[in-house]
């Protein structure tokens, strides 16, 4: 089986329903403006509420409080908005989807810490838009869930590798299916048109020496992988942490200790931003 | 194949999209233009280092993407406070961009932009109106806040321009980070430099200078004296002369009052040496370069470089010798010293610094065995000329005050009775070893030094005395002519005070005469008739010496309050040889009567002379014939007992 044979047996599952298809395509238009992805963004009152919360949460920390989402869009900007409120419909469209042999709870934990992580080292990096890695952090392990649904029951057998051969979750993948959670949630960013630099960080985050165009965004998903598994911050099924390939550090460019303030950063706002996008 | 339908809505949408994506495409590829030009804003090179310069190229950049109604940069300064560095439009809209954003720095929605890294867009107070704010900072510290103002209704056009103005921004950031290191390491390089310079100054001072003095010391001074040799090698005129000092019985100050007095001692006189050598070079017009050298111990060395000759070597050396040789106070104690130097002169005594050394030693040595406190030349013949030289002057410098000038007279006669009418006054000096020495010894001599105002002032006093002491009726008075030299008539005052000087004396100023030779008047012919002029006024008379020799027009001579023209006495020897001379006598005679002044021969020595003189219209004359200069007292005998009354019975 390959991954595009895997992808078409669920067509369900690649896509979203309803309104939120409805805000990601508004979204994925270059040509909508500020009004436009207010609009769209108002047709779910969930998604709406939660990204208000968010513009207000002590993550922009903005010193006055922002009261309608036009004003935050204009204040966030329009693509780091984007960024957000995309990752926001993605964690409530796959919360509700029945997943057998991983804490879902869990899961999104260690996704969001991603999230935060990837978004504190491109901060501290004085990255342009770093909302945009905090997109890439938390759909970095999109692969795994449609993994675990489309295994269902069978991912025990999944489990059973992983303790025989004492080894890490995504090597038993491929010992099992010839390929990995990053192939599959890769090939599910490129299906829906994401960036390629998202697609690219995705597919090598276990790999990173092998990221040709977008070396930098990839290292940084795998280093944020690592500390938050090493931290604990949740998990998404692996019970070691990932090895760390030592050269990302040097193509993140940033010295060692700045990493302590990078996840003191990324830790002071973890537990806000699970409450809005996970209450 | 099934044709597909579009609703109008559908078709607008498109058209919209198409726009857009054109809109899009334009802009990506101005923005690249764009971002290839923004290296004119590095600072990378000295052109482009200054944060003025920096701040003006990117303005420029920004202003192609962003057609903003007015822009701003805010720098972060050394005490961490934002100022304005540029706006386009100050005071211009309402309300000024300025104003708006310090009410975002009081809301602290400033401070909060400052750690977005991307460009923020707040509400602006005026209506439909945004105001962006985009941090300008490296990755590790933030210089400075770029504001911008639009239409809100444009903010979708910027979006796609905006990650062109961070990495611009981004750009300008390291410029000014790089431009303030570069700024840093030039201070820092030139105060380096500084230190290095000033160190290596002081390093070399203190190689080349004695520590005591402060003066050069042997090394560097060796260094000099070469240095003056290869200047003079092959130049025609100039000298190099090395004179050394030694300070005379400088042990026995060592020895009774301490090493520190001796100390002491050789610093004064160090710094006498170099006042004295200070006003030497400026008196001479810089003519002279002198540098003074402490040797080691108690010698000094003196090189001297003059364009002109040995005199003004000779002249610093007399100063040197008179003037260091006085009592100083050394720690309250009278210390007298004098110094003997020995003087040795390229390229007469030496071709190389070593042997001129050498042989200024040995002259040093002789002048200390010759009795000290004087120089020697190296050469024999040197010394001989300017020691003579220089004794004289020193002795001249006291004839004065040891009485050692004398006057004589020489008496002139009206040719036809044989009375005395008058004398000139003459000066002698009556040396102690050499004798009687008539003028022609010492008068150029007391010009070069100076001390021909005195002499000439002594001379009047002492005619005014002599005058004093006949005791006669003041119309009975001889007058007396006194020479007046060149350079007196140059003197500023010289009329007021000859005045003043007779009448003090209570002597009638028609008694004095004074005479001018032809020559020193045709020198300065306008300032000699001004002095002339002031002379006749005060009341004297005055007299052209020498007539004949000079070469005075007619006119000169017309203009020149003269009295009397004294014919030469070259016309008057040869006057009865023969016919030519008599024939310049009658015409010089002519002329003075033509121009209303009198006539007096000079140098009779003759009987048929005098009687020529006589037929050729010239009435008054002196010479041998009458009689030589004779002392006051001959010449008072000579006078009559008319003029000799109470003197001689008493």
């Amino acid at each position: 089986m390959t991954v595009a044979e895997f992808l078409e047996q669920d067509e369900a599952l690649c896509s979203f329903s309803g309104s939120y298809n409805t805000i990601f395509t508004r979204l994925s238009d270059p040509t909508a403006n500020v009004a436009g992805i207010t609009e769209a963004v108002e047709l779910d009152p969930t998604i709406a509420a939660k990204t208000l919360r968010m513009a207000n949460s002590s993550l922009y920390g903005f010193p006055e409080p922002i009261d309608t989402l036009h004003r935050a869009v204009s204040i966030i900007g329009l693509q780091q908005m984007r960024q957000i409120v995309l990752s926001t419909i993605v964690i409530q469209h796959f919360r509700g989807l029945p997943v057998i042999g991983v804490d879902m709870e869990s899961f999104w934990r260690h996704s969001i810490a991603v999230g935060v992580l990837s978004r504190s080292i491109a901060r501290f990096r004085r990255e342009a838009n770093i909302e945009r890695l905090y997109l890439y952090g938390i759909m970095h392990d999109l692969g795994r869930l449609l993994l675990f649904l489309h295994l269902g029951t069978g991912t025990e057998e999944l489990i059973n590798i992983r303790e025989r051969e004492q080894c890490l979750l995504f090597e038993a993948e491929r010992e099992l299916l010839g390929f990995d959670h990053a192939a599959i949630g890769s090939g599910l960013l490129e299906q829906w048109g994401m960036a390629p630099a998202q697609v690219e960080a995705t597919r090598y985050h276990h790999a990173p020496e092998e990221a040709r165009a977008f070396p930098v965004e990839t290292a940084i998903v795998h280093v944020a992988d690592s500390i938050a598994n090493s931290l604990r911050l949740g998990s998404s099924g692996e019970r070691f942490v990932p090895p760390v390939a030592p050269e990302t550090f040097d193509r993140i460019g940033l010295e060692m200790p700045i990493y302590e303030d990078i996840i003191g950063h990324a830790c002071k706002h973890l537990d806000q931003m699970q409450a809005i996008l996970l209450d | 194949m099934s044709p597909s339908y579009r609703t109008p809505e559908e078709v607008n949408a498109l058209h919209e999209r198409i726009r857009f994506l054109e809109e899009a495409l334009e802009a990506n590829a101005y923005a690249m233009d764009v971002l290839a030009s923004t290296t004119a804003i590095f600072g990378d090179t000295d052109r482009n280092r200054s944060p003025e310069l920096i701040i003006q190229n990117t303005v420029e950049a920004i202003r192609r993407l962003l057609p903003a109604q007015d822009v701003a940069v805010y720098v972060l300064d050394n005490d961490c406070s934002f100022n304005l560095a540029y706006q386009e439009h100050p005071g211009e809209l309402e309300p000024d961009l300025a104003e708006t954003v310090e009410q975002l720095i009081q809301d602290g929605q400033f401070s909060w932009a400052l750690h977005q890294n991307h460009p923020v867009c707040l509400p602006s107070p005026a209506a439909g109106d945004s105001v962006m704010l985009h941090v300008i900072s490296t990755r590790t510290r933030i210089r400075g806040m770029f504001v911008a103002r639009f239409r809100q209704a444009e903010l979708q056009r910027y979006e796609m321009i905006l990650s062109t103005l961070t990495m611009v921004l981004f750009n300008t950031a390291y410029a000014l980070e790089s431009a303030d290191l570069f700024q840093m390491m030039d201070r820092r390089q030139k105060a380096l430099q500084r230190i290095t310079e000033r160190q290596s100054r002081e390093l070399l001072h203190h190689m080349s200078h004695d520590s005591l003095t402060n003066l050069p010391n042997r090394m560097l001074f060796s260094d000099r004296l070469s240095q003056a040799m290869e200047r003079h090698a092959g130049a025609a005129a100039g000298h190099v002369a090395l004179i050394l000092l030694d300070l005379d019985n400088f042990k026995r100050t060592n020895d009774s009052l301490g090493h520190r007095a001796g100390d002491e001692l050789i610093r004064k006189v160090a710094q006498d040496l170099s006042g004295l050598l200070d006003h030497a070079r400026e008196r001479s017009g810089r003519q002279l370069r002198t540098t003074l050298s402490r040797l080691g111990g108690d010698e000094f060395g003196i090189l001297v470089e003059d364009g002109e000759g040995l005199e003004g070597i000779v002249r610093l050396v007399t100063d040197v010798v008179r003037k260091t040789a006085t009592e100083r106070q050394i720690f309250d104690q009278p210390v007298v010293s004098s110094v003997s130097c020995g003087i040795a002169v390229y390229p007469y005594d030496g071709e190389d610094p070593d042997t001129l050394l050498g042989n200024a030693d040995a002259a040093m040595y002789e002048a200390k065995q010759r009795g000290r406190n004087g120089f020697r030349f190296y050469t024999q013949d040197l010394n001989a000329r300017t020691f003579r030289h220089f004794e004289l002057e020193n002795e001249l410098g006291q004839a004065i005050a040891n009485d050692q000038l004398v006057l004589h007279y020489q008496p002139k006669v009206e040719l036809a009775s044989g009375r005395i009418i008058g004398a000139e006054a003459l000066i002698r000096w009556q040396h102690p070893k050499l004798g009687l020495l008539p003028p022609g010894h010492f008068i150029e001599l007391a010009e070069d030094m100076t001390l021909i105002e005195e002499i000439g002032e002594w001379v009047l006093r002492q005619v005014c005395r002599d005058l004093q002491s006949l005791r006669v009726a003041e119309d009975a008075l001889p007058r007396i002519a006194i020479n007046v030299s060149a350079r007196q008539l140059r003197q500023p005052d010289l009329a007021g005070g000859f005045h003043r000087i007779i009448r003090e004396a209570g002597i009638p100023t028609r008694c004095i005469e004074l005479e001018l030779t032809e020559t020193s008047i045709m020198d300065d012919p306008k300032g000699a008739a001004r002095v002339f002029q002031r002379l006749r006024q005060a009341g004297m008379s005055l007299a052209v010496d020498d007539f004949g020799t000079g070469h005075a027009s007619l006119m000169q001579l017309k203009q020149l309050p003269a009295d009397t023209l004294k014919i030469d006495r070259s016309f008057v020897k040869d006057l009865d040889q023969g016919d030519g001379h008599a024939q310049i006598v009658r015409a010089i005679v002519l002329m003075a009567r033509t121009l209303g002044l009198d006539v007096i021969a000079e140098g009779v020595e003759t009987e048929r002379q005098a009687q020529l003189l006589q037929k050729l219209d010239c009435h008054t004359a002196q010479g041998y014939y009458y009689s030589h200069p004779v002392p006051f007292a001959d010449f008072r005998k000579l006078l009559g007992p008319a003029v000799t009354l109470p003197l001689e019975t008493a």
